[in-house]
């Protein structure tokens, strides 16, 4: 066959397709060789076959600014040694030119993302970030609407009177008790147990904290996501499952042994 | 005017937003019959335009040939309040204030429209305002002085939960809310409602939109084509009383007033004789 392009219907040398990949990135904190040799010497020790041929970004925001660039040829040398392969380095437009010469990819900088609506899941260690509400919001139908998160202590529990409605987030230190429904994309969070006294049509989600004993009561069963300690589980009714032989019903949610168990109250 | 005199119309004057999240559901058909059913049962009634951008109302209304000065003009002090002011031609009590088309919704300022109201107090007794779609700057400013707010829903899912939405904003972003004093009262509307598709199963019915939203319903509006005639005419379609939607209406703004009526148009029609023999045919 000839190698010249003479037809429409000759396959293509390449397509260009984008992909998204989850890359290990390295948080440089500071730019001494040395230091960094150590920290990859005493992490290679305890797990040798940890990196085979990782990609990795150097990510370079964090370095402090009176501290000199580090000698990106050097860090990739020291990197391959312990199995990661430097592709990339990211950071402010001074650290182009060296990248280039380094050859490996430059990646602009990442601005700070805020981290509303973020609910870690399955990590019940951590503390739960919660999104900042403003105390209005926060404390819609709380009594006057006066108490802050802040003054809440972690045992006090909180009285939600008002429908809380789509989109609002509710957040509990200790135990959460609403007394009315909680709507199709509401989520409700507590450091304790949550009650529920009209329909629960949103997320609730108990023990973020790490509490495994917290549990959730509610009237009505039609929840969208629940959740105690991080375990949690996606609900419907057209499931045909234990969960949704309950759909509609007075219920109670513990967890057991890391699982999820639903009874009728 | 006395300041005495002036105060106690401030507190005479009830704002009442017209709003749903979503959009095309109904707003502006809503806020131009309800506007001037208001004045028609002969209360001084100015409907506002919110949709900066996007100006709706005065087509609806039918006075967008007179449209010279609008809203962000008197906010920004380019033209006193009584220039922007449309009177409509139909009905007596009744103006417009109406929207810019030119300029962007960030040119509405809680201050410039805390003015804005502030003036209309004196001369008016229901500021009706229209809201834009969704739940950015231009709705918020919409309901922030709202003392009424009416949740125009259609009876389908998406519209039901944009609503819920839009209630808590209410309770969360609104004067009341953040000084503290009673909350905005809300009506449910049902708008586009078809009895015969709710039947059939295809829409949800009242009882299933209530059940969600939780708030008392003030009317439902029957689906109909004489909505978008009116509206292409420019006539609020509640000058059309030999109309469902028209009627609708009407009743709405007697409920609003405090009428106690049986709601209507919630029913399929039951098909006459013939149709149950010969199946419908139209």
């Amino acid at each position: 066959m000839n190698s010249t392009l003479t037809s429409k219907q000759q396959t293509a040398a390449f397509q260009l397709k984008g992909g998204i990949y989850t890359l290990t990135t390295l948080e440089l904190h500071n730019s001494c060789l040395s230091s960094l040799s150590q920290q990859l010497q005493a992490m290679s020790e305890k797990a040798p076959h940890f990196f085979q041929q990782t990609p990795v970004v150097l990510a370079l925001e964090k370095l402090p600014s009176a501290m000199a660039a580090p000698d990106l040829i050097a860090v990739s040398e020291r990197l391959k040694q312990s199995g990661m392969m430097l592709v990339a380095v990211r950071g402010n437009e001074q650290y182009k030119l060296s990248a280039e010469r380094a050859g490996i990819a430059w990646l602009p900088s990442q601005k700070p993302r805020s981290e509303k609506n973020v609910v870690m899941m399955k990590q019940s260690s951590q503390q739960v970030p919660v999104e900042s509400l403003e105390p209005s919001e926060a404390s819609a139908g709380a009594e006057g609407g006066s108490k802050l998160n802040s003054e809440t202590s972690a045992s006090e529990t909180r009285i939600i009177e008002q429908p809380v409605r789509s989109g609002q987030q509710i957040y509990a230190p200790g135990d959460l008790v609403v007394l009315s429904q909680v709507s199709p994309g509401a989520e409700l969070l507590a450091g304790g147990h949550i009650h529920v006294y009209g329909p629960l049509r949103g997320r609730a989600l108990a023990g973020v904290n790490g509490n495994t004993q917290a549990r959730i009561f509610c009237h009505r069963f039609e929840a969208e996501l629940i959740s105690i300690s991080g375990q949690y589980k996606l609900t419907s009714q057209a499931e045909g499952s234990t969960w949704s032989r309950h759909w509609g019903k007075s219920v109670l949610i513990k967890l057991a042994a890391d699982h999820l168990h639903i009874s009728r109250l | 005017m006395t300041t005495s005199n002036y105060s106690q119309d401030l507190n005479l004057a009830r704002i009442i937003v017209v709003t749903s999240g979503k959009g095309g559901v109904g707003k502006t058909t809503t806020s131009a019959s309800f506007a001037t059913g208001l004045a028609m049962k002969g209360h001084r009634t100015v409907v506002i335009d919110f949709d900066v951008g996007l100006r709706n109302l005065d087509l609806i209304m039918g006075c967008e040939r007179r449209v010279v000065y609008d809203l962000i003009n008197v906010i920004n002090g380019e033209a006193a309040l009584h220039q922007a002011l449309i009177k409509d031609k139909h009905t007596e009590n009744l103006s417009v204030l109406p929207a810019s088309q030119t300029r962007d919704k960030e040119a509405l300022t809680r201050e410039g429209i805390q003015a804005v109201f502030d003036e209309l107090a004196k001369d008016f007794e229901y500021i009706i305002c229209d809201s834009p779609a969704g739940i950015e700057h231009g709705a918020l400013m919409a309901l922030y002085f709202a003392d009424e707010a009416i949740i125009t829903t259609n009876p389908e899912v998406s519209s039901v939960r944009d609503s819920d939405r839009i209630l808590g904003i209410l309770q969360s972003k609104s004067r009341r809310a953040e000084q503290n004093l009673d909350p905005v009262k809300e009506h449910l509307l049902l708008t586009r409602y078809n009895p015969t598709r709710v039947e059939m199963g295809d829409m949800l019915n009242v009882e299933d939109v209530q059940e969600i939203l939780a708030i008392p319903l003030l009317a439902v509006v029957p689906e109909s084509k004489d909505v978008l005639k009116a509206s292409n005419h420019g006539v609020p379609v509640i000058h059309q009383q030999a109309t469902d939607a028209g009627q609708a209406y009407n009743d709405m703004v007697a409920r609003f007033l405090g009428a106690e009526l049986p709601h209507r148009f919630i029913d399929a029609p039951k098909k006459g004789f013939f149709q149950k023999v010969f199946g419908s045919r139209a």
